[in-house]
């Protein structure tokens, strides 16, 4: 910090030098008492002085007096020499003579009047100085009232020389007092633009800005070529204040891209030498095109806060060749250079505009590749727990040596062939499809030598008319077949237990028709039918007599529909009521 | 006509020839076609093998496969006449042959669907009048360029296909085409040399994926020309030409400028040349024969002015214009099919191709049933749990999807609490904006698009398609994929009409709400389960806020029991006695990969109703003893 504030003291000794390199009398004491012909005598031509003429020292002077004494200094500084006219007692003339005169302070360049000054506007170091030089520097400084006249002023500098705009809350202040400071130096090369207008400044900038402190433009209007558009600005953020104008000004007359052709260490801008980073984008001959758009954008963004360069990767140790394509520089001496690799203009810009970032992108970069391939492992891994099971049974070879592959052609004399088809459509490549598939070759295992009953299976991903036609809409979906006839769908657990069961109960016909009550009561005791006897199922038992056969009816709609799920046997013969 | 007769809709095809595809029967003149009769794939699915069988035409006629009628990859125009001829008749389609349609008007009704009708006039003055009018009538008139000489040109469609007649002789062709570079082919080997002229640098079809672009089977020339082997190319545009006879009778190209400026009283042998000027100006030698083969354009001549039937702009103006949903866009109810509607995708997709436009055509049909006949577009409804499967069986089978890429999309309509979706097949998302009104469908709670592109930046005519790394493999890069491979768009509303407009330009459809990439995939088999369907499922899970992962019954019971909100898998399959039991191997599986809590001390749990008071406390208190760990990834489930 203190490396940077030597640097602006370095450069505002420059500005004084500026200053007082213009000739000034060589009187020790600044603030010279002369009588008045001696004063209207000594007036030179081209010198300004400001005089304030007195008879003797009324008591309500008296603070003023203070104040001009103390300006004759500061004034001295812009070769205006600050004089106390004593005026003797009997002088009438018209400076003298007149009482409401006394109270005023005149400026002269030459022996002309320049302009008079009551001595009210005249309540300080600040005010004297902003207001002489401001009515000094009439020409240079253009005050404008109104929007028209700003962009008048603008227009006419198009192509030709930039302008700064200031606007400030009242003359007289500590801000003005810096703007005219600025503009007695600067006031040659860029057009000053001053207003109060609070309005104006409203007008000017984009959102609500805060018409209670000063506000100083730089508009890019030389390098302007469109008419119909009004210059670029670039605002500076700081304090009006004589310093940070005078580094803004210089920030703003510094090229926009330095091209940088030796070792980026050793290179020293503007920027660097007014505690500014230097940002390298680093450019190769067959890019340098687009490296040289790429820096121009960037350095619009980052005007006034940091130093854009186009620095040649020949002189980039190659280590960060591959892996960078910017580099920043650190006014604070010994810090080496940051070599990093971003992605976009935004990342360069937010580099620079928040440079605690700047450590931890560095830090963090490493890391943040390491969460980020954290996070996407995260997402790589599979959570699906039957497609990672199933997975990891791939490479074993399922037992289907029971069940029929069916295809289009074959499908529907299959169905023919016997008594009962099962078909199981499945996708091959759909990780459920091939669990149940697991399962039901456990079932065909089962079942093995069963007779009436076809086990088989359709690829839906070879075969999709079939699929489509048995309105297939879920993988995987089981179907019994009646000898071609009827089908029912099986939507029970997808569990080698429940599907046997299922296609055991469906081998019996739904009702069961009972022939005897003696058959009936084994079919209580779940003895018969035999085949079912190993198997714990539900059972049902109508017994109708002959004469209700709507009810019967009903019943065996009832049992078609719940083929597989329960047995129902039905008994109506004439001694139905013995049960 | 097929779908029509499907449909039980009343309709006539009229037919200037005596048989169907008469183009065909002429063209292509060396009777070779260029798309692709593959007759093997691999693969059984018939569905999936359409997308390698270019010349097949639509039906439910295991009959009318066209790998039936050739077996040669790329098959003789006269087989294609047969296979139309067949489809006519086996199919019974309605069609009046020998009847060429002269003149369409327009006669005003209230009464009509479209508030008028058509009145088609043929060549014996008989009048036809018909509600819809479907154009399918192709681009059949040769494009002719003018310029001073331009009576010495031979046309591709008479100039003669014997390569004797060209022996010895020096040739130039007029276009780049593929009937440019066919023409070209057949000559190759007997002429001194030919050379080739049109205005546009020659447009690979493996370059641009588009495939009415210079294939490769007839690019012998390209050969020749970068090898100097005597045969060239040049650009130039057939506007500024002009051909001068000699007195020997060989031809020579000047520049139509020159003809301007001469003297109308000298000979021919005034005319400046250009190599008069320039003495090495390329096509200085003069040719034998001048060859146009410039293509074809829309017949306009036969409408009437009230239908205005207006030529496309620019590079589309052999098509007439028409609005994405293939009607014209000043004449409600006429409809353009076939080559002639591929103003809608020109030089992009397969519209103006039999392997393009069998789809487009079906669009339009299901349109129509739906304007005049109320019957809403086909669609399946499915539980939520089927979501990631129709996609990703779709994607891996669904030929009209791969065929008209970027053009035809299956549209999946959210049903409220995304709890099941609707599934519509092939439509085409340039009137995505009108889906509910086009398809009579509604699309309450969101939708998702499923299409096929290739890389953005990856075909065009001046690309290097062979570049190193072309193509992704790793499902995080996907985005980048540059062949053909399913993208799919997530709505939350329906994109309105002006969202259409303001799209960016060669997207197919709007900035979605969320978008996702299948990674491209060398087979086109999009089936790794780790690859495409987790990242796919993961997209899915994000846009509806919901767990779409499968899982074995014991987990779901876990659920019912510890959760208020259970998977829609759970939901819709344990929770009514459809849970999936899975194999001991596959459960041992899972409680390997730490996925499934291991309950292997108890037996089954399936068996015992969920409700079951006795099973759920022991559950319980299993579930106090055993450590939460490994089941972390279920209690982290994103719906909670």
């Amino acid at each position: 910090m203190s490396a940077q504030k030597d640097r602006w003291f370095s450069s505002f000794s420059f500005l004084l030098f500026c200053a007082s390199s213009i000739p000034t009398h060589g009187n020790a004491r600044v603030l010279q008492e002369l009588s008045p012909q001696r004063y209207f005598s000594a007036l030179q031509a081209g010198r300004a002085s400001l005089a304030y003429f007195s008879h003797n020292v009324s008591p309500a002077a008296q603070p003023f007096l203070e104040q001009i004494e103390d300006s004759a200094e500061a004034l001295q500084d812009y070769g205006i020499s600050v004089v106390k006219v004593n005026c003797p007692k009997e002088d009438v003339s018209r400076y003298c003579g007149k009482e409401n005169a006394l109270r005023k302070a005149y400026l002269f360049r030459g022996n002309m009047l320049i302009r008079e000054f009551p001595t009210d506007a005249l309540f300080d170091v600040n005010s004297i100085v902003a207001n002489v030089l401001f009515a000094l520097l009439f020409n240079e400084v253009k005050y404008v009232e109104t929007l028209a006249d700003l962009q008048n002023i603008e227009n006419a500098l198009k192509g030709k020389s930039n302008m700064v705009f200031a606007y400030v809350p009242a003359t007289g202040t500590a801000e003005h007092r810096a703007v005219m400071e600025a503009a007695f130096v600067y006031g040659t090369v860029h057009q000053f633009v001053l207003t109060t207008e609070a309005t104006l400044l409203k007008d000017t900038s984009s959102d609500e800005p805060d018409v209670s402190s000063a506000w100083l433009l730089f508009c890019h209007c030389q390098r302007a070529t469109d008419l119909a558009q009004p210059c670029r600005r670039t605002a500076m953020e700081q304090d009006l204040t004589i310093l940070n104008i005078h580094r803004h000004l210089k920030l703003m007359g510094a090229p926009l891209v330095t091209e940088v052709a030796e070792d980026p260490e050793k290179v020293s801008t503007v920027h660097l030498q007014l505690g500014l980073p230097l940002v390298f984008i680093l450019s190769q001959k067959e890019t340098y095109e687009a490296d040289r758009r790429t820096a121009e954008f960037v350095a619009w963004q980052l005007l006034g806060k940091a130093g854009v360069a186009l620095l040649s990767r020949d002189f980039v140790g190659l280590n960060v060749l591959r892996r960078s394509n910017i580099a920043l520089k650190t006014p604070d001496e010994g810090m080496p250079i940051k070599y990093l690799l971003l992605e976009d203009t935004d990342d360069v810009i937010t580099l620079v505009e928040d440079k605690n970032k700047v450590k931890q992108i560095q830090e963090g970069e490493e890391e943040e590749e390491d969460e980020d391939e954290k996070e996407n492992n995260n997402q790589d891994i599979q959570d699906d727990e039957v497609v990672e099971a199933v997975s990891r049974d791939k490479k074993r070879e399922l037992p289907l040596e029971q069940i029929h592959v069916l295809t289009e052609e074959t499908f529907h004399s299959a169905l023919l062939e016997t008594a009962r088809t099962v078909v199981l459509f499945y996708a091959s490549w759909e990780a459920v499809s091939l669990a149940v598939l697991q399962s039901y070759a456990e079932v065909a295992d089962h079942l093995e030598g069963t007779q009436g009953v076809l086990l088989s299976r359709v690829n839906c991903w070879d075969w999709p008319v079939i699929c489509t036609e048995e309105n297939v809409t879920q993988f995987p979906t089981i179907k019994i077949y009646e000898k071609g006839e009827r089908s029912v769908m099986y939507n029970g657990m997808w569990g080698t237990k429940e599907l046997t069961i299922f296609i055991m109960l469906s081998r019996v016909s739904c009702p069961l028709k009972l022939a005897t009550i003696d058959e009936a009561e084994r079919y209580l005791r779940g003895e018969f039918p035999s085949e079912l006897s190993s198997y714990h199922h539900t059972s049902l038992l109508g017994v109708f007599s002959t004469a209700t056969s709507e009810a019967r009816e009903a019943f065996e709609e009832a049992g078609n529909i719940l083929s597989g799920r329960v047995t129902m046997g039905i008994y109506f013969e004439d001694d139905a009521l013995a049960l | 006509a097929y779908f029509l007769q499907r449909a039980g809709r009343d309709y006539v095809v009229f037919e200037r020839s005596h048989a169907p595809g008469s183009f065909f029967a002429l063209y292509p003149r060396h009777r070779k076609l260029i798309s692709i009769n593959k007759r093997y794939t691999g693969k059984s699915n018939s569905e999936f093998n359409l997308r390698h069988d270019w010349n097949s035409l639509l039906s439910h006629d295991h009959r009318l496969p066209f790998r039936h009628y050739s077996r040669d990859f790329y098959p003789s125009a006269d087989e294609m006449v047969r296979y139309l001829e067949d489809f006519a008749s086996l199919l019974k389609l309605q069609v009046q042959y020998n009847t060429a349609i002269i003149h369409v008007t327009l006669e005003r009704d209230e009464q009509a669907w479209n508030g008028h009708y058509f009145i088609l006039t043929d060549q014996d003055r008989q009048n036809y009048k018909c509600s819809c009018l479907l154009v399918a009538t192709g681009t059949w008139v040769p494009n002719v360029v003018n310029f001073p000489g331009s009576e010495y040109v031979e046309g591709y469609e008479t100039v003669s296909t014997n390569p004797e007649d060209f022996a010895g002789q020096t040739v130039l062709i007029l276009g780049r085409g593929n009937s440019a570079f066919e023409t070209a082919e057949n000559i190759l080997g007997v002429t001194n040399f030919i050379h080739m002229v049109s205005r546009s640098r020659v447009r690979l079809s493996w370059a641009t994926h588009y495939v009415g672009d210079l294939r490769a089977i007839n690019n012998g020339l390209l050969d020749n020309y970068q090898l100097k082997s005597l045969d060239g190319l040049l650009e130039g545009d057939l506007e500024d030409l002009a051909i001068v006879k000699d007195k020997k009778g060989k031809l020579h190209i000047t520049l139509r400028f020159y003809l301007e400026n001469r003297n109308i009283s000298a000979g021919t042998d005034s005319i400046t040349l250009p190599q008069d000027e320039l003495d090495n100006f390329a096509p200085r030698a003069p040719y034998d024969r001048v060859i146009r083969c410039l293509g074809w354009k829309f017949d306009f001549s036969i409408y009437n002015r009230s239908l205005k039937m207006m030529p496309g702009k620019g590079d589309k103006k052999k098509y007439p214009q028409i609005k994405p949903n293939y009607e014209s866009t000043s004449t409600r109810g006429l409809f353009v099919l076939g080559t002639a509607s591929h103003s809608i995708d020109f030089r992009k997709s397969a519209g103006g191709f039999i392997h393009g436009f069998r789809y487009t055509t079906r669009a339009v049909h299901r349109l129509l049933e739906k304007r005049h006949h109320g019957v809403s577009w086909p669609s399946t409804v499915y539980p939520v749990t089927q979501l990631t499967n129709s996609i990703i069986k779709r994607v891996n089978e669904a030929s009209g999807l791969y065929q008209m890429f970027s053009v035809l999309a299956d549209i999946i309509l959210l049903r409220e609490n995304a709890t099941a979706f609707e599934y519509l097949e092939e439509y085409p998302v340039g009137i995505l904006a009108e889906l509910e009104t086009q398809t009579g469908r509604k699309a309450p709670s969101g939708l998702f698009v499923v299409i096929m592109e290739y890389g953005k930046n990856f075909s065009g005519a001046d690309k290097d398609v062979f570049y190193y790394n072309r193509a992704v493999g790793e499902a995080q890069h996907a985005w980048q994929s540059n062949f053909l491979h399913p993208v799919i768009y997530y709505y939350k509303h329906l994109p309105t009409e002006h969202e259409m407009k303001l799209r960016p330009p060669d997207w197919p459809l709007p900035r979605p709400d969320a978008i996702h990439h299948i990674v491209e995939d060398f087979l086109t088999d999009w089936t790794a389960p780790n690859a495409h369907i987790l990242p796919l499922r993961r997209f899915l899970e994000n846009c509806l806020g919901t767990d779409l992962r499968n899982f074995f019954a014991e987990s779901c019971f876990l659920f019912a029991l510890t959760r208020q909100k259970l998977p829609p898998f759970c939901r819709q399959g344990y929770m009514r006695m459809q849970g999936l039991e899975g194999s001991e191997g596959l459960q041992r599986h899972a409680v390997e990969a730490g996925l499934l809590q291991d309950y292997s001390i108890t037996d089954f749990l399936g068996d015992r109703p969920p409700d079951s008071h006795k099973g759920s406390e022991d559950q319980l208190l299993r579930d106090h003893a055993v450590s939460v760990r490994p089941l972390q990834h279920l209690v982290n489930a994103k719906d909670e």
